[in-house]
This record gives C-alpha cells, sequence and structure tokens, in this order.
C-alpha cells in the first residue's frame, strides 16, 4: 500500500489545473447569472436553481471524460510502461485513479455549493428556512454525496474496463471500449435481475427513516427494495476486479 | 495473446447473449420492471377497494353554514335552485371490516351543520378516505377542509372558505365571497366574481378574475415566489418579496392575496 498514495497524488497533480479552470468556470457562471443576466420572471431562489443545475448536470459527464482521460494519459505520456513495470498491482493503479476522482468530484462539487451558499447567500437562507433545520440538511446532504460516490464509481469502473478492454486489441479500439462500456452496463443489470432471488430475505431499507423525512412530512413512506441492487453491485465490484487484472497482465502497451 | 483472445471471445458471447436477450426476453427492460422504491405520500392508497354511500337531506330552514370535512377524497360542491341541503357521502377503506366501522358524522350546531368521517379507532380513519357530492341552495356560506385530495367546485354562489393542503383545487364558477388557506397543492380559480382572500404556501395559483360592478382593489405580498397576470398592478420587487397594488374601476371589491414560496398568476377578464 506504500505505493497507492503517490500514486493518488500523482493523478492529483495531473487534474491540478482542470479541477482549477473548471471551478473558475462554475463560480464565473454562478457570478454572471446572478449579476449580470438574472433570469427573467425568476425569484432568487428559482435563479438559484438554475445557477446550481448547470454545473451539476455537467459534473456526472465531466467525470466520466476525468475516468477515461486519467487512464488515457498513461499511454500518452508513455508512463504505462513504469507502472506495468514496478511491483503494484493492477487494483491499485486502477484505485488510485478512482481515490483520485473521488477526490476530484468532491472539490468541483464543494465549489458548487460553497459557491451558491457566497453567492446566493439570502435565497440559500431562505431555502434552509423550508427545510427542518440545518443539521437535518446536513445530514441529508451528506448521504446523497455518498451515494452520487457510489455512482460515480459504478460508471468510472465501466469505463476503466472499457478502456483496458480496448487496449486488448490491436483495431478499432475505441469501438470495442464503447461497445465493453455499453455491455458491461448491460450485464451488470441483468446479473442484479439473475441474482435477486438470493437476497429476497433482505428487508426493504427505509429511506424515511434513513432520511428522517418524517421530519419534513408525517405520512412519507419511502422504501427501497434492495435485493436487485446487491447482484447488480456485486456484478460492478466483479467487474473493478477483473480490469485490475487485465491491467496488471495483459494490456497493450502500444497504442 | 491466450487470454486476449479469451476476452474477445468472452466480449464476442456476452455480446450474443444481449441480442438474444433482447430478442427473446423484452419484459427484461428496465422501462417495464416494477420499481425498487416505493414512494408514498400521506400513507393509504387512494384506489378505493371497497367502499359505500350514504345520503343526506337537509331542509335548508335555518341553516347557515355548512362544513366539509374531506379527507383524501373529492369534494365536489355545486349551488342548487333547490331549498334542500343534498350531501351524498362515499366512505373508502382496504376491506369490509373496516368499512363496517367508519360512518359520517352529521352534527348540527345552531345554524351550523358539519360531515365528517369517523371511526371507531383513529387509525381506521387514517386508513380510509372519504369523497362528497354537495349541493347546497345559492347564499349558504360553505367551509371545505381538505388534506390530500381534490376540490372541485363548479357555479357556487355564496360564501366559501377553502381550507387545503396538499390538495387540488378547482373553481369554475363563483358569485360572492371567497377565502382560500392552501398549502402544497394547485389552486385554479377560475370565473370568479367577488372578493377573495387568499393564503398560500408552496402552492401554485391561477386566479381568473370576470370583471364586475365597482371593480377590484389588489392588495398582493409575494414572498419568494412569482407574481403574473394582466391585472392591473404597481409593483415593487424588494429582495424577495413583491408588494403590489391596484384598481380596477373603482376598486370595491378586495382582492387580497398573500403567498410564500408560490407563484402566482392573477388575470382579469371581461
Amino acid at each position: 500500500m506504500a505505493s497507492f498514495f503517490p500514486l493518488v497524488r500523482k493523478d492529483l497533480e495531473a487534474s491540478r489545473w482542470p479541477v482549477g479552470i473548471l471551478s473558475a468556470l462554475i463560480v464565473g457562471y454562478m457570478l454572471l447569472i446572478r449579476f449580470r443576466f438574472p433570469p427573467i420572471g425568476l425569484s432568487e431562489t428559482e435563479s438559484l436553481a438554475v445557477a446550481l443545475s448547470l454545473p451539476l448536470i455537467f459534473l456526472p459527464l465531466w467525470m466520466i471524460w476525468q475516468s477515461f482521460q486519467a487512464l488515457r494519459t498513461e499511454w500518452r505520456e508513455d508512463t504505462v510502461y513504469t507502472l506495468l513495470t514496478l511491483p503494484i498491482p493492477g487494483w491499485q493503479v486502477i484505485s488510485s485513479k478512482l481515490v483520485g476522482l473521488w477526490v476530484e468530484y468532491s472539490l468541483l462539487l464543494g465549489v458548487s455549493l460553497v459557491g451558491a451558499l457566497v453567492i446566493y447567500g439570502d435565497a440559500v437562507q431562505s431555502g434552509l428556512r423550508v427545510l427542518p433545520s440545518l443539521a437535518w440538511a446536513v445530514r441529508n446532504g451528506f448521504l446523497l454525496y455518498l451515494f452520487s460516490l457510489a455512482v460515480l464509481s459504478a460508471m468510472v469502473v465501466f469505463v476503466q474496463l472499457a478502456y483496458v478492454i480496448g487496449k486488448m486489441v490491436g483495431r478499432l479500439q475505441g469501438l470495442v471500449a464503447i461497445w465493453t462500456l455499453f455491455l458491461s452496463g448491460w450485464l451488470v443489470d441483468r446479473l442484479g435481475l439473475l441474482l435477486e432471488p438470493l437476497f429476497r430475505w433482505m428487508p426493504p431499507l427505509p429511506l424515511h427513516k434513513l432520511f428522517r423525512l418524517d421530519e419534513l412530512k408525517q405520512g412519507i413512506v419511502a422504501e427501497w427494495n434492495v435485493a436487485p441492487a446487491l447482484g447488480t453491485w456485486l456484478g460492478i465490484l466483479a467487474l473493478f476486479i477483473l480490469t485490475g487484472y487485465l491491467f496488471e497482465h495483459y494490456v497493450e502497451v502500444n497504442d | 495473446m491466450k487470454i486476449r483472445r479469451i476476452t474477445l471471445a468472452v466480449l464476442l458471447l456476452i455480446t450474443l447473449l444481449f441480442a438474444l436477450d433482447v430478442r427473446y426476453f423484452p419484459k427484461g427492460d428496465p422501462a417495464q420492471r416494477e420499481p425498487s422504491i416505493h414512494f408514498s405520500l400521506g400513507g393509504p392508497p387512494r384506489i378505493p377497494l371497497v367502499q359505500k354511500e350514504v345520503d343526506f337531506v337537509q331542509p335548508q330552514g335555518a341553516f347557515t353554514s355548512l362544513l366539509i370535512e374531506g379527507h383524501l377524497g373529492t369534494v365536489d360542491l355545486k349551488s342548487v335552485d333547490d331549498d334542500q341541503l343534498r350531501i351524498k357521502a362515499i366512505i373508502w377503506a382496504d376491506s369490509d371490516h373496516g368499512l363496517e366501522l367508519l360512518n359520517v358524522l352529521e352534527t348540527v350546531s345552531g345554524s351550523e351543520v358539519r360531515y365528517a368521517l369517523v371511526g371507531e379507532a383513529e387509525d381506521l380513519v387514517q386508513n380510509a378516505g372519504i369523497s362528497f357530492v354537495a349541493g347546497v341552495p345559492a347564499g349558504m356560506e360553505v367551509t371545505i377542509e381538505q388534506a390530500f385530495g381534490e376540490v372541485q367546485v363548479e357555479d357556487f354562489v355564496g360564501f366559501l372558505n377553502l381550507e387545503t393542503s396538499f390538495s387540488n383545487v378547482q373553481v369554475d364558477g363563483l358569485q360572492g365571497t371567497m377565502r382560500v388557506a392552501n398549502s402544497f397543492g394547485e389552486l385554479d380559480l377560475r370565473g370568479i366574481r367577488g372578493p377573495l382572500r387568499l393564503e398560500d404556501a408552496y402552492g401554485t395559483s391561477r386566479v381568473q378574475l370576470l370583471s364586475m360592478d365597482g371593480g377590484y382593489n389588489f392588495d398582493i405580498e409575494v414572498a419568494n415566489g412569482v407574481l403574473l397576470g394582466n391585472a392591473p398592478l404597481q409593483m415593487d420587487t424588494a429582495r424577495n418579496k413583491v408588494t403590489a397594488f391596484g384598481q380596477s374601476d373603482q376598486g370595491v371589491h378586495p382582492i387580497v392575496i398573500r403567498s410564500s414560496y408560490g407563484r402566482v398568476t392573477v388575470n382579469v377578464e371581461e
């Protein structure tokens, strides 16, 4: 594990500039919406929603691109030779990239939220008054953040597997990668359905208790039947292990 | 090279499985599956499993006021030329046994008559619903309290009080005075002739006033929301609040609207 953190640091250093520029763009966009081009006919709270929605929609797309880019850079800069000759397991290499993407995602999300808080202070305060308490908002925000990290991780695993499989063929690497990306999504979805009977014993997860929705309004019931999701997540874990194994042993170093 | 060939063979095999899946198992389509997250607001289902009807007919006599307490269902109200107060209540529950233990209570208090769902236990009422169809003589004062349902008022003449939450309210034709207190719902008030006081939070309100002798006097405040429409208003926006005043003709009939976190549209038509 001693080599893991230097790998993470290397990836974070590589993404320093893109994250810096993107953060500046997000803050600039919010300032423009707030002061220069406020949406006509919208209240300040609705304007805040407009200002936040674009970065929040863009962020997952950016993370997909970055997860692809994190591996591509190793080939482009010929550092993949060094990586493969070092005594580092493949799973550590792809995990380090995953952790680097978590940090990048958290930073950009943080910039979006703090930017909204500073630029739209009054509207955020008004919005918070609708919610039961600040502690409730922070707790649920954190839970949603964790959930989004899990979804982000799944996307990263799919992209990494697709890229590595693409590198295992001599021709049509891009097409093979795109097809693998699509197939891996389909495969884990079907795996979830197939394994669902094995996990039926699991009780539904009471989301209304987890998110304390009764503090928002009495009578809200939200339950998540986790049985199909468990098979899907097991499939994603298997793909992660497979990606590490293939990366370590069988990728084509030359383009 | 062997493992690469195996990987490609596996990829082809999965592609074949995918093709077979699409061809022979269309039910696997995620769009057709039962959702894994179940969400319900207000608890009990709105689909009536078993139901019964109870009818009440009262001569208007000394009654000047009617109060209806709705729950989950629909309240239909209409003014009639008759001098009889006709109420049809439809109770629904999730079992025959539960339905037997539920009833509509008619309470007379002075000049007011009131209808509400009652049960032998509070949870019975919580798991049931009631709809009303009411025909009332013109000129009466009617109060409707409704949560999680719908209110539909048509061609009403008199005094109407609505206290609603999480409900859709539709009024089509009203002559008289109207007072609405609403939260988390949609209000569609059309063909209104007369004074109006509307208090709304987190809702969408559309008000269509018909011009009448004496005209209207508008006093509107919308906090953290939007005010739209063609009413003759002088608007002042300060921080998150829109304050609007104005009048048509002599401004005899007051239109008072207080809204927070909502969208209000006020139109005046000939």
